[in-house]
């Protein structure tokens, strides 16, 4: 008897709360079917992954479907499974209208592998112009447009520090490795992890590797392109040696935390307002989120990361990138969508509603950017010579694919069961069999 | 009676036919796939490879090799770990115990959760400097004992099988709960009368009586550990390094890579063990019930 | 005697309450977390809200589609588990009393498929044949497809608990084949039916996955995909996601202490039995 009384009083708990939630999600019947259009009733659906829209579309959306008397149906899918979901979509013939990838100059190729069977061509649209000239090669292929990249321009993924620590210690930004070090023992002595790294992701501890290339590549002029050529490899690099293991000694000097490889990045934001931080790779926007989430007073900065010796800002000319799928059954729909993502009234309204994101690198003056001070600060100690490199995950072929076992390499490099110039070994051969996989001729 | 009567065969129709068309017939095309290069860019255009995936295997430096020997240790600890204790817990609340319905139901609770939510509740209770469990350890001031749970080489198997066993038992027991309702009270009162104790009741009644059950959950218990995937990626996703890679990690790792044809091979290989572990545990204890 | 027994039964809670707090903690500290705001939520701590912030699952109803999601996963789960139990019930009942050679290999050859992987992209294309991709009687039929082996395998195990003496009763009496096994052998078979049913509801409840491959449209998305809504790489809203949880978990829960019934039934039915 008691059971079914628990189970009584759940279900009803359950349906009010149900009829609760119920209330605001069935509003979107009042469309103004007055525009003329011959797309009324239709549905047009998006496949993305998780974190590339999110909620940041939602006001843009619905008010295409107003404009059009369409609904738009978008299937966000959990990061992890994404590629797969993707791949098996589009061999089945089953794709959604538009669909996203993470766009880099050579995403296209080795992502979707054949444009011109799987992606509407957009040669010749008037947004063209509206994407900055940096981030076309990662929305073009073979001289034909296919892909478009709303998307921001803060630094991504340089290294954040809380700049009232740093003023109470005495310590100044580093520019070289020995200075970090110096810096990393004194935040230690203060009893406060001087690098947290959350290599639990999986994903983020060998950004401290890859977001540095323009280093790589100062150190050997060339370097990129040969690595494209195959006439260069990743292992016996010095430079790269030389990084991975000033990664090993923070590691072993405790500096990323004591258990880095085991904690993950949930509870960053309150290691830094709780002070148990002094810096981290993030991107600019993470600033604002301390300052919007937690008590923090503290002010904060930015710092290019000094492993190597690095001195070159991380350009990085890639990002969620959307594309129509050529087997839908209203392309027209697709090309209005595209068109109206990409007015100045969307573009505002998208980055409005970004919390997380202070700019939109599009070419329209009319939208309202809204840089933090940090960043323009940052910015503007940014000498324009050194931003030229693209970081090296970006810049060189096959690399990206293999992000996730560098990072599991590098893991196993800090726990000495694998050898620093191993990691590199690995690296090149799994490019090596992309490369093969994808019949490039310079592997032949 | 004639038995051709009332047991007709075509209460097998329905789910034969769904079992084959649905089920088997994807899996042998999927197999099939296996003898292809297969990959990312040859979507539509397979070419037969023969046994060259196979020998990639064996023969890489990946070292696919400690994945598989990594599979077969988790298989048979994670089954020890989990179905001696939940025999042990379903005989206990097979007993007169008060409240013994609320014991089963929250032991049951864990094996519902879904695995990335265990992921997530897990890597934040393990944290070493603010998991639940490090803290929980300090209160007691049992501070040696604290551990790199997710991290450290010498801990980190025991801590997936810790968590496995956290969300399995309960699912193990209910089946042993439901063979033990079919055991006779009066087999246990005719052995106490004569004078057995527990561990020959156990012993001479119970076990055999069960054999149904635990045949169950050893094929169940095995299969699962073959194949186990979700609770060893949502912990450490393989790691740290390469620690906890087992077969179906690889194999999930080639997929991303676009390397299907190779990614199904490693299935295959999976699959063939798997069939033939379970085909002798099921051989050998129907012939147990046989001599019942 | 009655002080051994009073200890006995005293450490025997103790142990099972034990226990319970280790299974119980972790769902504590999901509930809690589920009130909480977000930069709370993410310490994952086991302390009260400084604010309890109910309106974390109204927004997760809204956000989640929940509503639509629980109804889809109900159909998926209900509709094929009540198929793929039954339909396996009726097929074990005939390949256990009927021992033929065809029957047998039949049997062996159903419990293969508990080794066989699944492989979404060859289902797509089966389902294709038929007109199924995109539907929910497609990812119905797949759930009950891939139910069968472990159904058959459980509920043929347990048929040799019910006498055959039944069987030749009922006929006698001038039951059918049909009226036979629903009217003296489901009862008979109810505990272990019941437990298949729970566990197997339980499965297709929480597996995302096959509807995920399976369709394109989210209007057939189960209530277990709108937690991926709530975290991604760079934004993390556990309090949402620990609201979802909880509100995913009750309906399993529901489901489960409504068959416990059966379960415990099962225990007198056995004691009858001589």
């Amino acid at each position: 008897m008691k059971k079914k009384l628990i189970s009584i009083l759940l279900m009803v708990s359950m349906t009010a709360v149900l009829l609760a939630g119920c209330g605001g999600s069935n509003d979107t019947e009042e469309g103004s079917a007055d525009s003329g259009n011959d797309f009324a009733g239709e549905e047009l659906t998006i496949l993305v992954s998780a974190g590339w829209m999110d909620n940041r579309y939602d006001e843009t959306i619905e008010r295409f479907e107003e404009t059009y008397d369409v609904t738009v149906d978008v299937q966000t899918i959990p990061a992890d499974q994404y590629s797969d979901v993707l791949q098996s979509k589009l061999s089945t013939d089953s794709c959604a209208d538009i669909f996203w990838i993470q766009s880099n100059p050579f995403a296209i190729e080795s992502v979707i592998v054949d444009p011109e069977q799987y992606c509407i061509d957009f040669t010749g649209a008037e947004w063209k112009d509206k994407m900055p000239e940096s981030r076309l090669s990662s929305c073009e292929y073979d001289g034909k447009l296919y892909g478009l990249q709303i998307w921001h321009n803060s630094p991504e993924y340089v290294m954040v520090y809380n700049k009232t620590m740093f003023a109470e210690l005495n310590l100044e930004v580093p520019s070289t490795y020995e200075e970090l070090l110096t810096i990393c023992e004194t935040l230690a002595g203060a009893d406060v992890t001087p690098w947290f790294m959350p290599g639990a992701d999986g994903w983020q501890h060998q950004l401290a590797f890859f977001q540095i290339g323009g280093a790589y590549e100062d150190d050997k002029p060339g370097l990129y392109d040969t690595l494209n050529n195959n006439e260069a490899t990743f292992a016996d690099n010095e430079k790269m040696l030389q990084v991975l293991e000033q990664f090993k000694e923070l590691s072993d000097k405790g500096h990323f935390g004591e258990d880095w490889i085991g904690t993950d990045s949930t509870n960053m934001m309150n290691e830094f307002a709780d002070r148990s931080c002094g810096m981290a790779m993030a991107n600019s926007s993470f600033i604002k989120q301390i300052q919007d989430e937690t008590d923090s007073e503290d002010e904060y900065g930015l710092f290019l990361i000094p492993l190597g010796d690095n001195d070159t800002y991380p350009t990085n000319p890639s990002g969620p990138t959307m594309f129509g799928y050529n087997g839908t059954e209203h392309p027209e729909l697709v090309e209005e969508f595209f068109n109206f993502v990409t007015s100045t009234d969307s573009l505002q309204e998208i980055l409005n509603n970004s919390p997380a994101y202070t700019n939109v690198d599009m070419n329209d003056e009319d939208v309202e950017q809204h840089w933090l001070p940090e960043e323009e600060e940052f910015m503007a100690t940014i000498d324009e010579s050194k931003t030229g490199t693209p970081v090296l995950q970006t810049g060189t072929k096959y690399t990206n694919d293999y992000w996730m076992n560098f990072g599991a390499d590098m893991v196993a490099y800090c726990q000495g069961t694998m050898e620093a110039n191993d990691v590199l070994k690995n690296m090149d051969t799994n490019r090596a069999e992309a490369a093969k996989v994808a019949g490039d001729a310079a592997w032949e | 009676m004639k038995k051709k009567k009332i047991y007709p065969m075509y209460f097998l129709i329905i789910p034969i036919v769904l079992y084959v068309v649905f089920f088997l017939l994807p899996s042998i095309l999927g197999i099939a796939y296996s003898f292809t290069d297969w990959n990312s860019r040859s979507m539509d255009s397979v070419k037969f490879v023969g046994l060259d995936n196979y020998i990639e295997i064996f023969t890489s430096d990946k070292n696919y090799i400690s994945g598989i020997l990594n599979t077969l240790k988790f298989t048979v600890v994670s089954n020890i770990v989990k179905l001696i204790p939940a025999l042990f817990l379903a005989i206990l609340l097979s007993e007169k115990l008060k409240g013994k319905g609320i014991y089963r139901t929250l032991l049951y609770m864990p094996s519902i959760l879904p695995f990335v939510i265990i992921g997530i509740i897990f890597t934040s209770v393990l944290n070493y400097n603010n998991g639940l469990l490090n803290i929980v350890l300090e209160a007691l001031h049992l501070d040696f004992a604290k551990q790199k749970w997710l991290s450290e080489l010498s801990v980190v198997w025991k801590s997936i099988y810790g968590v496995d066993a956290w969300r399995g038992i309960g699912y193990v027991m209910t089946i042993f709960i439901a063979g033990l309702s079919t055991i006779p009270r009066s087999y246990y009162e005719a052995a106490q009368i004569d004078g057995a104790n527990f561990w020959q009741r156990l012993r001479y009644i119970t076990i055999p009586m069960l054999s149904s059950a635990v045949m169950i959950n050893l094929v169940f218990g095995i299969t699962y550990g073959l194949k186990v995937f979700d609770i060893v990626y949502v912990l450490t996703k393989g790691g740290p390094g390469h620690a906890t890679e087992v077969i179906t990690t690889y194999s999930y790792q080639l997929y991303s890579n676009g390397q299907y044809g190779l990614s199904t091979a490693l299935n295959t290989v999976l699959l063939v063990v798997t069939a033939v572990i379970g085909v002798f545990v099921v051989k050998k204890m129907s012939k147990q019930e046989v001599q019942q | 005697m009655k002080v051994k027994t009073k200890a006995l039964s005293a450490v025997k809670h103790l142990i099972m309450i034990l226990l319970c707090l280790v299974v119980v903690v972790p769902f504590y500290m999901v509930f809690i977390n589920s009130f909480k705001s977000r930069p709370e939520a993410a310490r994952m701590s086991l302390s009260l809200p400084t604010e309890w912030v109910f309106s974390n699952y109204t927004e997760v109803i809204k956000k989640g589609k929940l509503v639509r999601g629980f109804l889809n996963s109900l159909t998926y789960a209900g509709v094929s588990t009540f198929i793929g139990v039954m339909g396996s019930a009726m097929a074990s009942f005939v390949m256990s009393r009927r021992r033929t050679r065809i029957n047998n290999f039949l049997y062996y050859f159903v419990l293969c498929g508990l080794f066989f992987p699944v492989n979404y992209v060859t289902l797509v294309k089966v389902l294709s044949v038929f007109q199924l991709t995109n539907t929910k009687a497609g990812i119905i039929i797949t759930f009950t497809s891939a139910m069968i082996p472990f159904c058959v395998f459980t509920i043929r195990n347990f048929i040799s608990s019910v006498p055959v003496e039944m069987d030749e009763a009922a006929v006698i009496d001038g039951a059918g084949p049909l009226s036979l096994f629903f009217k003296v052998i489901m009862p008979m078979l109810k505990p272990t039916v019941v437990t298949c049913f729970i566990l197997q509801f339980m499965s297709v409840w929480s597996d995302f996955l096959t509807p995920l491959y399976l369709s394109s449209k989210s209007s057939l998305a189960p209530m277990t995909m709108a937690v991926y809504q709530f975290f991604g790489k760079n934004q993390q809203y556990w309090n949402y996601v620990f609201a979802d949880i909880i509100l995913t978990c009750i309906p399993v829960i529901i489901v489960y202490l409504l068959g416990q019934k059966y379960i415990i039934g099962g225990l007198t039915a056995g004691a009858v039995k001589e």
